[in-house]
């Protein structure tokens, strides 16, 4: 008989540390789960004290369902920009919405870009990169399609049909090792893959670049039907932009560390799961 | 001891009512309370003047229990072995539980003392074979009854008149309409009483409907009357409303055992109560719960009117009883 609400309220409070990750299985939940401060599930199959969602509008849009069901608080992610077609009045909406609901923002110009601005709810995490010592690069370029896009799909033809190009649809342990052996990383649409890569001492092309100036060798690409000439640049000027790359990779592993993403996620774990839910019909 | 309390207590309904009174009973009590409301969609209480209560034992810092409270329905309610004691104050409505929840009620009383605070519950509890059991005195805090101000609702000529009452959800319709002809056919002939009817967030349509059905059974019974007296008044569920129904009114009619008997009490008024003898499992066609409820099969005597005196709240003994 199914009970998992009554039993998240009590499991919230006596110290039960797993969170349901309610969201696409991507690079980022995959190097979230690997820590051990909390224990992360794909599904509701246990009690946990805390729910993740990375999708603010579809979870604001089935919000009185999903919190009735599981009676936790949530953090709602948001790690991509408020789409051009959200209106002034759907903002408010959505910020009606998710008044009892914690955000997350990665990045200054994501945040921007929502006007969702509660700084009581709010909290600003940096992202975090594990480090990898063996960065040797023995391929030229990787486009990078863990969500199965199909116009992802269409840009790896796209480049294929120039230059030697892999893509990447699979995440196992083996993925940092993969990722760091190529030149040139392709990520249209995750700016924490395109982070990872680029500490990996890649020249990453993304169409999200994060605010931070300080990261260099991620390029922002606007028009990919003329990214072949952007990679043909970067592969001819390799070793000219070897200095950018190491300033850059340095740069991200001084300053989007792991541990310190992590304790960021679990102090605010440890802080929300511990709140009365409250809903207000 | 520290007690984790997890209850409907935020919700505008009778429901939510009697959990906010025992949390108030709690918070009053010596021990640590932890409360955690329970949700279920309905609306919330919005003028909380509680909202001390409310907010003190929703954020305490424990975490660590002694006693786990729960109020909530058989298929919400859980069990933990991290909690030494438990107390189950089931939310039955009167339904006969189906095989598999009498299974999982029998489990938790195998853990757990279970609480009831009517006759209704209680011959449920009986029925389905509990026998561990403790009737709950759940009397009215003094933080919900002692207000500055309890106002009178203004019902014009009514109020010289012997004013039979209750506060009924408009959704009962089978109680509200037996009531109705009930009042009609007995007290209701004498010239000065009437029937008020204080009804939570009832629509202009439903209003409409049940001042129709007063008006064709006045019609069916061949009775001509100068005055209407059966009046329903539409009311906002909150603290303050229920008070002034309850200090406008003189003789509360229980159609349903809930915590309005209690504040009727309370007001020191005349109730006119069902006989727990009789008592009854129904099959209802309409009803959608397949296994039947449990109800009175007899309509009210109205004539029967009792005083009796608010009780006191026997939660310290439970409490001590399953430290």
């Amino acid at each position: 008989m199914h009970n998992i609400n009554t039993s998240n309220i009590i499991n919230s409070l006596i110290g039960n540390n797993t969170i349901y990750y309610n969201g696409k299985k991507n690079i980022f939940s995959y190097i979230l789960s690997e820590c051990d401060l909390f224990n992360i599930i794909y599904e509701p199959n246990q009690s946990f004290s805390l729910m993740i969602t990375d999708d603010p509008i579809a979870y604001s849009q089935s919000i009185d369902k999903i919190s009735l069901q599981f009676h936790t608080n949530t953090l709602v992610l948001f790690q991509q920009s408020a789409p051009a077609a959200l209106k002034k009045e759907d903002r408010f909406i959505l910020d009606k919405k998710l008044a009892k609901s914690f955000r997350v923002f990665f990045d200054e110009n994501i945040k921007k870009s929502w006007s969702l601005n509660n700084p009581l709810l709010t909290k600003d995490i940096k992202y975090g990169v594990p480090e990898y010592s063996n960065c040797t690069k023995t391929k030229n370029i990787c486009i990078l399609d863990i969500e199965n896009n199909d116009s992802i799909k269409r840009l790896y033809q796209h480049i294929k049909n120039y230059a030697d190009c892999d893509i990447i649809t699979d995440i196992n342990d083996d993925l940092l090792s993969i990722l760091s052996s190529y030149k040139i990383c392709v990520s249209p649409n995750n700016m924490y893959d395109s982070l990872l890569c680029a500490s990996t001492g890649s020249w990453v092309f993304s169409s999200y670049l994060l605010a931070d100036k300080n990261i260099e060798n991620i390029s922002n690409v606007i028009d990919y039907s003329i990214i072949n000439d952007s990679i043909k640049k970067v592969l001819d000027d390799w070793n000219s932009l070897q200095e950018t790359i190491q300033n850059s990779k340095k740069y991200i592993l001084d300053n989007y560390t792991l541990s310190n993403y992590y304790h960021s996620i679990n102090n605010s774990r440890l802080q929300i799961s511990r709140r009365a839910f409250i809903h207000e019909a | 001891m520290n007690i984790l309390y997890i209850a409907p207590y935020r919700l505008a309904n009778d429901l939510g009512l009697e959990s906010l009174n025992l949390l108030c009973h709690l918070y009053d009590s010596e021990h640590i309370i932890v409360s955690r409301c329970f949700f279920n969609g309905s609306a919330t209480i919005k003028d909380l003047s509680l909202l001390d209560v409310i907010n003190h034992t929703e954020n305490s810092t424990i975490s660590k229990f002694d006693l786990l409270i729960q109020h909530l329905p058989i298929q919400n309610l859980s069990y933990t072995s991290k909690i030494g004691s438990s107390l189950v104050w089931p939310v039955t409505q009167g339904l006969i539980p189906s095989n598999e929840q009498i299974d999982k009620y029998k489990f938790l009383a195998s853990k757990s003392m279970f609480l009831c605070d009517n006759a209704i519950d209680k011959f449920l509890l009986e029925h389905i074979g509990i026998k561990k059991h403790t009737m709950l005195i759940n009397s009215i805090s003094n933080k919900l009854y002692d207000k500055p101000n309890i106002g009178k609702f203004d019902i014009g000529i009514y109020k010289t008149y012997n004013k039979y009452y209750t506060i009924v959800n408009h959704s009962l319709e089978h109680h509200i309409q037996s009531l109705i002809i009930n009042f009609i056919r007995t007290i209701g002939k004498k010239q000065n009483n009437c029937l008020l009817l204080f009804m939570p967030y009832i629509s202009q349509n439903i209003l409409d409907k049940y001042n129709t059905y007063i008006k064709e059974c006045y019609k069916s019974f061949d009775i001509s009357f100068s005055i209407n007296k059966i009046i329903i008044i539409p009311i906002d569920y909150n603290i303050d409303n229920l008070l002034s129904a309850h200090n406008t009114g003189d003789v509360y009619i229980n159609l349903k055992d809930s915590i309005q008997k209690e504040l009727a009490k309370k007001f020191n008024h005349k109730v006119i109560y069902n006989k727990s003898s009789q008592l009854k499992i129904v099959w209802n066609r309409w009803d959608l719960q397949k296994n039947g409820a449990i109800n009175f099969y007899e309509d009210l005597d109205l004539n029967n009117t009792v005083i009796s005196s608010p009780g006191t709240s026997n939660l310290k003994e439970i409490i001590n009883a399953n430290a």
